[in-house]
């Protein structure tokens, strides 16, 4: 008879569930818990409980964001019976830009919450079994299917952004100037460079060898066969004299490219150059 | 008759094929080779899955000059596609250095000699291609009975004698999938470069100051 009404239950707890997505939230104050040492607390909220001498902390959060994949939210309680929840915390106006552009890695953007300064701070997950899940109310965080793509890339990059060696950040740190620089210091070439679709950087034989070759593609979009009425090539002879050869990186090549003209392998056996701000090293 | 040893040489010392190339051809080709010095078809005793790719036709062309319309870039695109060769490889076909391969795949001009090469190997890539760069890359560096390397006779400028020697490949059209929409294709794209080059790890948001301990209870069992 209890078995009977389980399932029921069960059942009625997976019907509640089918409207939930990935970026769904909830809003209103909401528990996280996170694990602390009582002897030496690292953050506010552990050495608010310090005194009590326990090793669990529940911060109270402006809201809550589910991180679990749509397809398994949805999955039966009984055979997925978690689910992964970040807490929304609140950040200032001129910040949140700053997170829409993918600036800030440990946040994520959710256009539909963004009137109310809220964003996903992922460098926090906590689990929670589906039931609890089943009674929230639903607020959506995103609109579109581009929007929901976002936020996953967003959870994505957070996890799988590859840690470049630490030379290898040195070497890349004057081509990374030259991307960053705005303004009055604005020079051609970064102009250009900031036009390319994106920068991937291939370590030939491998990342760790003491002796490495670096190809790095500079990938440029289909419609701009060149920048500015110059050939890209004057631009890659600019930015290669950036990154000399140096240490195991003892041979660097580049070339200006599209998507169409690199292979697959080319593309899978290569990195997006994804770093962390010059000052904020350490970090990724 | 070439024996394993002889061809294995033969790569070894020549320009075409080297040390690195040898340990990924299939012994079952270099058998072939072997066995080509007997008058038999080389052909006859290649691989499986070289010899259902490339029914070939020995036959001679003529007029093997193509109008790619295209810039260097997508040519060598092509050219490293079909061929299968390294970066290495393909500036030993041109005698220049890889970097100038890749300033001239850049946008940066050529020689006009030097594109026509570039044209004529594509032409000559896209009559002998068997529909795999690596089998494609396999088949231009393997001697034939005289023990001329089609790569050589590239590098040469000798394109009607390559296409002569490897007969015309039978190689199945390419997929072309539909375009996506550019609202896709947008929503696809990763972050520009310099939103990536610039990431900041410091915490921004206030956090609540509203905490409080929680009890915890132990369960022995997972699950």
């Amino acid at each position: 008879m209890a078995a009977e009404t389980n399932s029921e239950l069960y059942a009625e707890i997976d019907r509640a569930l089918q409207a939930w997505r990935q970026g769904d939230c909830v809003l209103g104050e909401q528990s996280f818990v996170h694990r602390l040492d009582p002897s030496l607390p690292v953050t506010d909220i552990g050495r608010a409980v310090q005194e009590a001498g326990v090793d669990l902390a529940e911060a109270e959060v402006a809201g809550l964001v589910v991180v679990t994949q749509s397809c398994d939210i949805v999955r039966p309680c009984t055979e997925r019976p978690y689910l992964e929840v970040c807490p929304l915390v609140e950040v200032a106006a001129e910040r949140m830009r700053e997170i829409e552009r993918g600036r800030r890695p440990a946040y994520a953007f959710l256009p539909l919450l963004a009137s109310r300064g809220l964003v996903a701070d992922l460098n926090r997950v906590m689990t929670v079994e589906k039931p609890v899940l089943a009674k929230w109310r639903r607020t959506p965080g995103w609109n579109t299917d581009a929007e929901a793509r976002m936020f996953a890339l967003a959870l994505a990059r957070k996890r799988v952004r590859f840690a470049f060696p630490d030379d290898f950040t040195a070497l890349a740190k004057n081509l990374q100037g030259r991307l960053m620089e705005k303004h009055d210091k604005e020079s051609v070439d970064g102009r250009a460079l900031r036009a390319l679709r994106e920068i991937r950087v291939q370590a030939a034989p491998s990342w760790d060898h003491n002796s490495v070759t670096l190809t790095f593609w500079f990938v440029r979009r289909d419609e701009d066969i060149d920048f500015g009425g110059s050939s890209w090539s004057t631009f890659l002879e600019s930015w290669l004299g950036l990154v000399p050869p140096t240490g195991r990186f003892n041979t660097i090549f580049g070339q200006v490219t599209t998507l169409a003209d690199l292979t697959a392998a080319d593309y899978v056996n290569s990195d997006p150059l994804d770093l962390d701000h010059l000052s904020s090293r350490g970090g990724g | 008759m070439i024996s394993l040893a002889e061809a294995r040489e033969r790569f070894d010392s020549t320009s075409a094929a080297g040390t690195m190339l040898m340990s990924q051809i299939p012994q079952s080709i270099l058998i072939g080779v072997m066995l080509a010095g007997l008058g038999t078809s080389t052909e006859a005793v290649l691989p499986i899955d070289l010899m259902s790719l490339s029914p070939r036709v020995a036959q001679t062309t003529s007029g093997l000059s193509v109008s790619l319309g295209d810039r260097p870039g997508a040519a060598i695109a092509e050219l490293r596609r079909l061929s299968g060769l390294t970066w290495d490889q393909l500036a030993r076909l041109f005698r220049v250095s890889r970097r100038s391969l890749h300033f001239w795949a850049s946008g940066k001009a050529m020689t006009p000699t030097n594109e026509e090469h570039l044209q004529r190997l594509v032409a000559v890539l896209r009559k002998v291609d068997c529909g795999s760069g690596n089998a494609n890359r396999a088949m231009l560096l393997i001697p034939n009975d005289n023990g001329t390397i089609p790569f050589d006779l590239l590098a040469e400028g000798r394109y009607e004698q390559v296409v002569s020697l490897l007969g015309h490949g039978r190689s199945f059209p390419r997929v072309m999938p539909p375009q996506l929409s550019n609202e896709a294709k947008a929503a696809r794209a990763p972050r520009p470069p310099e939103e990536l080059v610039g990431a900041l790890q410091d915490q921004i948001h206030r956090e609540t100051r509203v905490a409080r301990a929680a009890k915890s209870v132990k369960v022995r069992s997972g699950g």
